[in-house]
């Protein structure tokens, strides 16, 4: 069974199509990315699938759930979890409550044993309190865990969003460009942290990104979109030296050599 | 150290505040409890709007509910103080249904201006339950009595600082449990809140009944220690300065709801008392203005450049 299964996807802004009739699934497991020349609307899908946008026209399935029935804040139940592009981290809260705040509804407790701090109360929160420090070494924020997660560095703050949605024990994470602002180095560290990250989850990663290198790296299949629209699919060889894919990005005189320089 | 530095200060602080009626006079001991009062009203509002970040004007509202019911259910129906105080409080969580559930889709002004309407229409509420209420004349709050024993003002002032004090110890437990932390994600992104599975129109429900359960108390205790209220309670007057509490203490702070209502109740009070009452108005609107001009994160700020509470702040 694909843990993601999108079916003819369509949302109009206006007269705009920003996705049209797209369909893609992700294997159980794998990392597949979503790429596409600026403006393709590859965010669009992201934020169909996490119920920000309500879908024109189509179906998602995630582990077989069509989760397009869903409320946007019901959706983790079938084991999605996002990053976001424009960080959208609690910047108030230190990074160890950022994480804890996904663990919301695995806790019980009410407003009145919250107040009284009731045994119930202390217990889940002990409880998840663990794991929650186990997600925050896993990224490797242990030594800033108290500090105010909104004074923190971009890299940082970006790795607070993943640990918060690791949080929420997904089985499909999707990440929203999460190399953006990174150098080269930077990007090859956190290439081994998602496949790390992929491996203890045993989650599928849906990636939208625009560094060629981390998707080149980490990628078991590529879905290509343009205009809103399918372009082509396949594995990362298969997607490079693809002459559509090509020229969606580059224009139509550019030559495939041009384009290999890029990519090695 | 720090704790041994932080605990030292506690401990003083819980001095001076329980030795309050042996050094005040009856005058500033009124002024003591009323700032009491007040500090549970700030503590509310800044769960409402400072944590949660919903800007609302309807705290009036739960205030003066919370006085009204808290009179009639003494005066009419010879309720004693306690239940009285507890059922204003529910009454204000229920009323906190009829304002949150209709303006759940609207923020910041459009939210404000909404909930201001109601602070009208309780107001006229008021007026015309004259066999209730007393209509606009008001009506006396009875003297609150414990085991037969009317109580002094230093009874009241210590009353009040218990019950406000176990109120704050709750207040602040919630805001470290999970309920605290959705209001922070609800305020610092609602998108990614409810992309982890926050319920955000249910969080903000809780927040408003909160609000309105601390304003209600509050109320309540400002009848008996004023001992006559009327309609003019509902007032923006009223809820403004609920608002500027916040602001001026520091939002999503607890301690800065705390300095809130101390500055906002007590600096007009001791101005008077120096003799400034003609140009008391302009004096505290200048403070207001400067503290926020040099401490625009409120008046905890001042605390951190001491390091004294640093690790009860968020």
């Amino acid at each position: 069974m694909s843990a993601v299964d999108v079916k003819n996807l369509s949302k109009r802004f206006g007269g705009l199509k920003a996705v049209e009739s797209l369909s893609f699934s992700v294997n159980s497991g794998s990392v597949h990315a979503l790429i596409g020349p600026n403006g393709a609307g590859k965010t669009t899908v992201l934020n169909l699938i996490s119920r920000f946008y309500t879908a024109d026209d189509g179906q998602v399935f995630v582990q077989g759930e069509n989760i397009l029935t869903l409320r946007d804040y019901d959706i983790f139940r079938t084991g999605i979890a996002r990053t976001f592009q424009n960080l959208e981290i609690f910047g108030d809260l230190s990074v160890f409550e950022n994480v804890m705040t996904a663990r919301f509804r695995f806790m019980k407790s009410g407003v009145i044993a919250n107040m009284l701090r009731l045994p119930r109360s202390r217990s889940e929160e002990r409880k998840n309190k663990d794991r929650v420090k186990e997600i925050i070494s896993l990224v490797g924020l242990q030594d800033i865990a108290f500090k105010r997660a909104g004074s923190l560095p971009y890299g940082q703050q970006k790795l607070v969003e993943l640990a918060r949605a690791m949080a929420l024990e997904p089985k499909v994470l999707l990440l929203d460009e999460p190399a953006a602002g990174y150098n080269t180095e930077e990007v090859g560290k956190l290439a081994q942290l998602l496949l790390k990250v992929k491996d203890i989850l045993k989650a599928s990663i849906l990636l939208v990104e625009h560094n060629m290198s981390l998707v080149m790296a980490i990628s078991d299949r590529i879905t290509v979109m343009h205009h809103g629209q399918f372009l082509a699919e396949g594995t990362p060889p298969e997607i490079e030296k693809n002459p559509a894919v090509i020229e969606a990005y580059l224009g139509r005189r550019y030559k495939p050599k041009v384009e290999e320089a890029e990519y090695a | 150290m720090p704790q041994i530095k932080k605990n030292f200060i506690y401990l003083i602080a819980t001095i001076i505040i329980l030795a309050m009626p042996f050094y005040l006079g009856e005058y500033f001991l009124y002024i003591a409890t009323l700032t009491l009062v007040f500090t549970l009203a700030s503590f509310g509002t800044n769960i409402l709007s400072g944590y949660t970040n919903l800007l609302s004007l309807a705290g009036a509202t739960f205030f003066g509910a919370g006085a009204f019911a808290t009179a009639i259910l003494m005066s009419r129906y010879e309720v004693s103080f306690f239940p009285a105080l507890l059922l204003a409080g529910f009454t204000g969580v229920a009323l906190s249904l009829v304002v949150a559930i209709p303006t759940l889709r609207l923020e910041h002004v459009y939210l404000a201006i909404a909930t201001l309407g109601y602070v009208f229409i309780s107001s006229e509420i008021a007026k015309s339950l004259e066999s209730l209420t007393g209509g606009s004349m008001g009506m006396g709050v009875p003297q609150v009595s414990i085991m037969g024993q009317s109580l002094d003002e230093i009874g009241l002032f210590y009353i009040t600082l218990v019950i406000v004090t176990l109120l704050m110890i709750a207040g602040v437990n919630l805001t470290h449990c999970r309920f605290g932390r959705a209001f922070f994600a609800v305020k610092g992104s609602e998108f990614a809140a409810r992309s982890i599975g926050i319920p955000a129109p249910k969080i903000k429900i809780i927040a408003f009944a909160v609000q309105a359960f601390y304003c209600a108390v509050a109320g309540g205790i400002y009848g008996v220690l004023v001992r006559f209220i009327d309609p003019s309670l509902f007032s923006i007057f009223v809820s403004i300065s609920f608002l500027s509490m916040v602001i001026i203490g520091g939002l999503g702070s607890v301690l800065g709801s705390i300095f809130g209502a101390i500055f906002v109740i007590v600096t007009p009070q001791l101005l008077t008392y120096f003799g400034l009452t003609e140009i008391q108005r302009s004096i505290y609107g200048l403070a207001m203005i400067l503290s926020l001009m040099f401490l625009p994160n409120g008046l905890v700020s001042l605390t951190e450049k001491f390091k004294f509470f640093k690790q009860v702040e968020h």
